[in-house]
């Protein structure tokens, strides 16, 4: 028995390896003597066929799908950042503008009490009250209006 | 996992999972198509994949399902131009001038096969996977895969032995009538 009748004997037990049948359907492929398994593992072999460059064109479309991710990705993080730039000057922004309305109101309100005390000061003394006391002791006060 | 981890260690299972999809699809782009989306799938679960401790029974449980969900949106479809074109220009290569008449009853033969035999033989003997990835596509044990591909490849002979009249040299001479 030949090597190549001892493979075939084995390929039809189920016994082969995927190397041992690699080997043995490329040997019947290769022999000129035709053959009952020389039709059939060319036909696997042509049902086998991948295109050409197909790795590479699978390989090339997850690329692309990473750079679409860190794209959209990137596209996210710039919007935010933008976001919170804008958050930022608009807090400094209007925290400069209560700070000045603060000192404004404040400085109206030190004006205010300025003409106050001033108001106050020009007024004239107020009279006292015109009144006839008529009795004072420890216990008891008789005063009239 | 990296695109070039991906690369050298998911990729190379397209040369044996795109036999298995054209046979469902019977179309070379649809097919392409289809085992682009699986391949994405599989890199958008690649955390997954790296804690597996089978990554190989992973990749192929998930071509199986994605296989099983492309048999239901199937519809009938003849054999597509470019595949056509393959099929018939097979002279060209220098073969005989029959191949293709041979190719077509070596076709017929393993699609008469019950549907077990036929799967079987299929994955191992066009698309080259391993008995413990066909025992995950399966769920048949290693020890019953090789039964049934053992019956199922001595049919397939048995069958193209009649059509086709053997000599003992090995060479076929003539189609028995």
């Amino acid at each position: 028995m030949t090597h190549q009748e001892n493979m075939l004997d084995k390929y039809y037990r189920g016994e082969t390896s995927l190397e041992e049948e690699k080997e043995l359907k490329a040997t019947v492929s290769e022999s000129k003597t035709g053959g009952v398994e020389k039709d059939i593992f060319s036909f696997y072999e042509k049902e086998a066929f991948v295109p050409e460059g197909l790795e590479d064109d699978l390989f090339a479309g997850i690329e692309k799908q990473v750079v679409k991710k860190k794209s959209i990705r990137m596209r996210l993080y710039s919007a935010v950042s933008a976001a919170a730039v804008v958050l930022i000057v608009l807090t400094v922004f209007l925290d400069v503008r209560n700070k000045k309305q603060t000192k404004l109101e404040d400085q109206f309100f030190v004006m205010e009490q300025a003409l106050f005390q001033m108001s106050e000061s020009l007024q004239p003394e107020p009279e006292p009250d015109d009144m006839l006391v008529l009795w004072v002791d420890d216990d008891v006060e008789i005063i009239i209006n | 996992m990296t695109t070039e981890e991906f690369k050298n260690t998911v990729i190379p299972y397209s040369v044996k999972l795109y036999p298995m999809l054209f046979r469902i699809l019977r179309n070379e782009e649809e097919t392409r198509d289809a085992l682009q989306e699986l391949m994405l799938r599989l890199w958008n679960r690649k955390d997954e994949l790296v804690n597996c401790t089978n990554q190989s029974a992973y990749i192929v449980t998930m071509a199986r399902n994605y296989s099983f969900d492309l048999l239901k949106k199937k519809k009938p479809q003849a054999m597509d131009e470019k595949h056509e074109y393959r099929i018939l220009n097979m002279e060209a290569d220098g073969t005989d001038s029959d191949t293709n008449e041979r190719y077509e009853k070596v076709k017929q033969v393993i699609k008469d096969l019950p549907e077990k035999y036929r799967t079987v033989i299929e994955l191992r003997d066009i698309d080259g996977f391993s008995f413990d990835e066909i025992k995950e596509m399966t769920g048949y044990e290693v020890a019953n895969l090789r039964v049934i591909l053992s019956r199922a490849r001595q049919k397939v002979k048995e069958e193209v032995e009649k059509i086709y009249d053997y000599d003992t040299s090995g060479k076929y001479a003539r189609q028995i009538l």
